[in-house]
């Protein structure tokens, strides 16, 4: 059972934010804007999503519809990749503008995602999106600083501090008083915000949309009462430390300008320095040298035709029962697929390193630790758009395979082969299945264990410490 | 300007010298200067690496075609049966074999903004591709990375350096005020303008004297690299933009310090302005007119193409014909009686031209709707400084969205007089006279003038918008409340 001077003083605490202008105010701006972003990243995902289920029944459509031609023709001819929305897309929109919405999966090449949102949109992108991940990364930090920054240096500067202590209350209850109280004025804002923000998800879910799962957004207001929690931890203990308010104020403004804006780009800039990003020429130059790579391609060709030639107990192409050409496009793919796992799979490692260097980096600023799990189960960072572009890849070469093993099979020497209209059917639909919430959550624990580390760390400092000051507190 | 005034900034000077606080935060500054300068540096040399691979790529390849046609010829001298095919033939120089590296070079001052070119390529590969898929081109970058922006001079400038000024400038009255000396200064034959005049001139000075020499010191090492011409004028616009950008902020402190606030209240309130200013305006913005002039993902258009190009495709001799009907001259001249030669390469044209027909309307919308889009931002950038001075920034140093829109705008008119060179040629089966007659692409930089009316716009608001704030501020010092109480 807490003392009850824990409850009084949360209650105290909270009486003041009520009649206190700047916190209505800050409060209200804060809920008013909260509530815009919500509504409008609900708007956009739902919008994306349905552009997004019409181009990819669209392209499955044009698929079936093909006239009577060559499989092959048809493996060039492809379908196209669209990327899908994620449901919680719409409180954090990750990097979604900043990779490529559409790639066409055809035969022999694994093609980039083109058109980033980002380049069709004006210089402002770069400033950021306004999303409800932006407003409780940036403003509520804040809003938390300016209710809280002056709970107890001010008690301190006004001289009631050591009144409190003469009455014999243990601080610490009065620190876990002031922690309640400060932490019901953020909850007011942020609780009605996260239900009406499940009901709106919940009731009018854009429908196509991956990863709507309710353990991924409780997760999410989890991490986020977290940070909330991390950050009232610091704004107590340099409110207990502090020699004046304005100092107090002046170190968590600076702390929250290093977090927020500084730490992300160091992170990235650092990230970049030790695994180095290839340019694009580059990338393209060694990729094009290892496909046009004619020793490996024609010694595993000939190994296959050896292969093929013993499993079907014949000693020419001319006398297999099936068309050779087909086996040898198939082997083709294969050669091709190396390189291109060897290349894409080379560059996104490179990317994951990069990400994981500025994960671990929030061991020292657990904002980016909080940036990074909060894309992650909104399905918006890069590891789950990696994921979709491995799906549909996993996809195209399973066409190739069908499409190449139909031109084994059914196209004679010397002819033409067309296959069917019907014949296109047989190729499944591309669907895609999000990576599961276990999968999603389990990647993000370390994170999750960053912010409960710091968050326990800073309260705990902050109780401690405020039991060493009481001995000395006075007027500084 | 008065002695009086001269004495009072000498003795501001020679306080904020020995306060503890200015010194660390001249360091900080002289860092984050340092830091953005090296981070500007490093994406002009990337920059700059795809420039170089692109343009060694295309003379690679032309040397390559120069072999080609040196081995034929020499077939031919020889008189050889087997004369392998033209190089120069307009179907083999028309498609990615003699396609033309169209390149966007960085200007002398890049390194001082990374502005867009980490988003938008400066290097495209012109070719009878469809243009669509030319300008989807994309450089290679962790998107994690694009998202989080770079920490490049234009940060430290639209970001930090505001909150530099607003550290140094917040107590300008307030504390003298609650110390009690401000009624004891003014007792002396001197106006609180002139007080305040001067501790805001020795500020900006120190402000602007730190970042600027960390400028000029680091411009002086990594040098201007050797782009195009304009490197003084970019120079100085850039300079004069930080200049201005930096007295809006000055203005607005004092602005907020004539309210007679106490100083912990103004260095909250400023605060507030500029976390409004710099954080939640422009993002905001960007929200308005994403919303207002959405621009449709391309997911619309890729889908239209591809219908487009299925329906040219099955209509392909057709096509042929009718492109026969429409330019008598290139028919192929048949004997009578005799059936024509295929000319898979004319009805490639023939179908590629329709399906551009066919998709035209929907990239001509895809087009009007960004301008429409990129016309409401030059309004919406009005209602931020960030934003004003970052568009400024950015062209000046040659890498905002402006340059690479004109940019993509001359490879587009480029692509065009590509197709009309060579789509006839193709059709007529035509080789070139020699490998120099293929089109080359070279940007025609922006002229001075227009750069400067743009860049001068934004910076003519942000001048005003400093005016104004400095001038209510001055006048709001005839009421300011000399003594404090408690």
């Amino acid at each position: 059972m807490a003392p009850p001077i824990v409850g009084r003083v949360a209650r105290k605490e909270m009486l003041q934010f009520v009649r206190d202008g700047r916190a209505r105010w800050a409060g209200i701006i804060v809920a008013v804007l909260l509530g815009v972003a919500l509504l409008s990243g609900w708007h956009h995902v739902s919008a994306a999503a349905a552009e997004q289920a019409v181009a990819q029944a669209a392209t499955r459509t044009s698929w079936l519809k093909q006239p009577p031609k060559n499989p092959h023709s048809a493996a060039h001819y492809g379908i196209y990749a669209f990327k899908p929305q994620s449901w919680l897309g719409a409180v954090d929109s990750g990097v979604q503008p900043y990779v490529g919405v559409a790639a066409l999966l055809e035969a022999h090449v694994q093609n980039e995602y083109r058109y980033r949102p980002a380049a069709d949109r004006s210089a402002a992108q770069r400033f950021g999106d306004f999303t409800a991940a932006m407003v409780m990364q940036v403003l509520v930090p804040l809003m938390i600083v300016l209710l809280a920054f002056g709970t107890i240096v001010s008690e301190r500067e006004d001289g009631t501090w050591r009144q409190l202590q003469a009455t014999g209350v243990r601080l610490r209850s009065v620190l876990i008083g002031k922690a309640l109280g400060v932490s019901a004025g953020v909850a007011a804002i942020c609780i009605p915000a996260s239900l009406v923000a499940a009901l709106i998800l919940t009731l009018w879910a854009p429908p196509g949309v991956t990863g709507a799962d309710p353990g991924r957004f409780i997760a999410l207001t989890l991490i986020y009462v977290l940070w909330c929690a991390v950050w009232l931890g610091a704004t107590l203990l340099v409110s207990s430390v502090a020699r004046s308010s304005r100092t107090a104020l002046v170190t968590l403004l600076a702390v929250w300008m290093v977090s927020t804006l500084a730490a992300p780009r160091l992170a990235a800039d650092v990230a970049a320095w030790r695994h180095r990003t290839p340019t694009q020429a580059e990338f393209q130059e060694a990729l094009n040298l290892d496909l046009s790579d004619a020793t490996t391609r024609n010694a595993r060709l000939q190994a296959k035709r050896q292969a093929v030639l013993a499993q079907y107990g014949v000693s020419t192409v001319e006398e297999l029962p099936i068309n050779f050409s087909g086996v040898s496009l198939q082997e083709g793919e294969e050669h091709a697929n190396e390189v291109f796992d060897k290349h894409f799979g080379g560059l996104y490692d490179t990317f994951d390193r990069q990400n994981a260097l500025v994960r671990r980096a929030g061991w020292l600023a657990p904002a980016l630790a909080l940036r990074s799990s909060s894309m992650g189960l909104s399905g918006t960072d890069w590891f789950q758009h990696r994921h979709f572009a491995t799906a549909a890849e996993t996809y195209r070469r399973d066409l190739q395979r069908l499409l190449n093993h139909d031109v084994a099979i059914n196209q004679k020497p010397g002819q033409t082969y067309l296959a069917d209209t019907s014949f296109w059917a047989n190729v499944p639909d591309f669907t895609y299945v999000a990576p599961p919430t276990a999968d999603v959550l389990g990647r993000q624990a370390g994170s999750i264990a960053v912010l409960a580390v710091w968050a326990f760390i800073l309260f705990a400092v902050a109780a401690v410490v405020i039991d060493r000051r009481s001995a000395t507190a006075g007027v500084a | 300007m008065t002695r009086v005034w001269r004495r009072i900034a000498a003795h501001e000077w020679r306080i904020m010298r020995t306060d503890g606080l200015v010194w660390p935060l001249a360091l900080l500054l002289a860092t984050t200067v340092a830091w953005g300068l090296y981070s500007g540096l490093q994406s002009r040399t990337v920059v700059m690496a795809g420039i170089t691979s692109a343009q060694s790529d295309e003379s690679q390849r032309y040397s390559r075609l120069q072999e080609q046609l040196a081995r034929r010829d020499a077939a031919i001298a020889r008189g050889d049966s087997q004369i392998p095919a033209d190089p120069r033939s307009a179907s083999t120089l028309a498609g990615r074999t003699g396609s033309r590296a169209a390149v966007l070079p960085p200007t002398p001052t890049a390194l001082l903004s990374v502005g867009q070119s980490d988003l938008l390529p400066s290097a495209l590969r012109v070719s009878s591709e469809p243009r669509e898929q030319m300008l989807a081109a994309a450089e290679i970058e962790n998107p994690h990375r694009l998202l989080d922006g770079r920490f490049d001079l234009s940060f430290v400038v639209v970001y930090l350096l505001p909150l530099v000024v607003i550290t140094l400038a917040f107590n300008l009255l307030a504390g003298e005020r609650e110390h009690g000396t401000l009624a004891l200064l003014l007792a002396q034959p001197v106006s609180l303008t002139q007080v305040v005049s001067a501790k805001v001139v020795v500020r900006f000075g120190f402000v602007l004297a730190v970042s600027l020499a960390m400028v000029g010191a680091g411009v002086l090492i990594a040098g201007l690299g050797e782009g195009p011409a304009g490197a003084g004028w970019r120079l100085a616009g850039w300079t004069v933009t930080v200049l201005v950008y930096v007295a809006f902020w000055f203005a607005v402190s004092l602005l907020m310090a004539s309210r007679g606030w106490s100083s912990a209240t103004t260095a909250l309130a400023t605060a507030a302005v500029w976390l409004a200013a710099v954080v939640v305006i422009p993002s905001l913005t960007n929200l308005i007119i994403n919303a207002t002039y959405p621009v449709p993902s391309r997911v619309e258009l890729v889908q239209a193409t591809r219908e487009a190009s299925d329906s040219a495709s099955t209509r392909g001799s057709v096509l042929l014909a009718q492109f026969f009907e429409d330019h008598p001259e290139m028919a192929p001249v048949v004997a009578p009686g005799q059936p024509a030669a295929p000319n898979f390469a004319a009805t490639r044209v023939a179908v590629a031209s329709e399906v551009a027909r066919m998709t035209e309307p929907v990239a001509r919308r895809y087009d009007e709707q960004l301008a429409r889009q990129q016309q409401a931002a030059s309004w919406f950038k009005f209602l931020s400084p960030a934003l004003l001075a970052r568009e400024a920034l950015d062209d000046f140093a040659g890498t905002g969205p402006h340059r690479h829109a004109d940019f993509r705008a001359q490879v587009d008119r480029f692509h065009a007089t590509w197709l009309e060179y060579f789509n006839p040629r193709i059709v007529q089966r035509a080789a070139l006279a020699s490998f120099d007659d293929v089109p080359a692409f070279t940007y025609t930089e922006e002229s001075a003038g227009r750069v400067l009316g743009r860049a001068g716009t934004a910076l003519t608001a942000l001048a005003l918008l400093a005016g104004l704030c400095g001038l209510v501020g001055l006048r709001r010092l005839r009421t300011y409340p000399l003594t404090h109480s408690i």
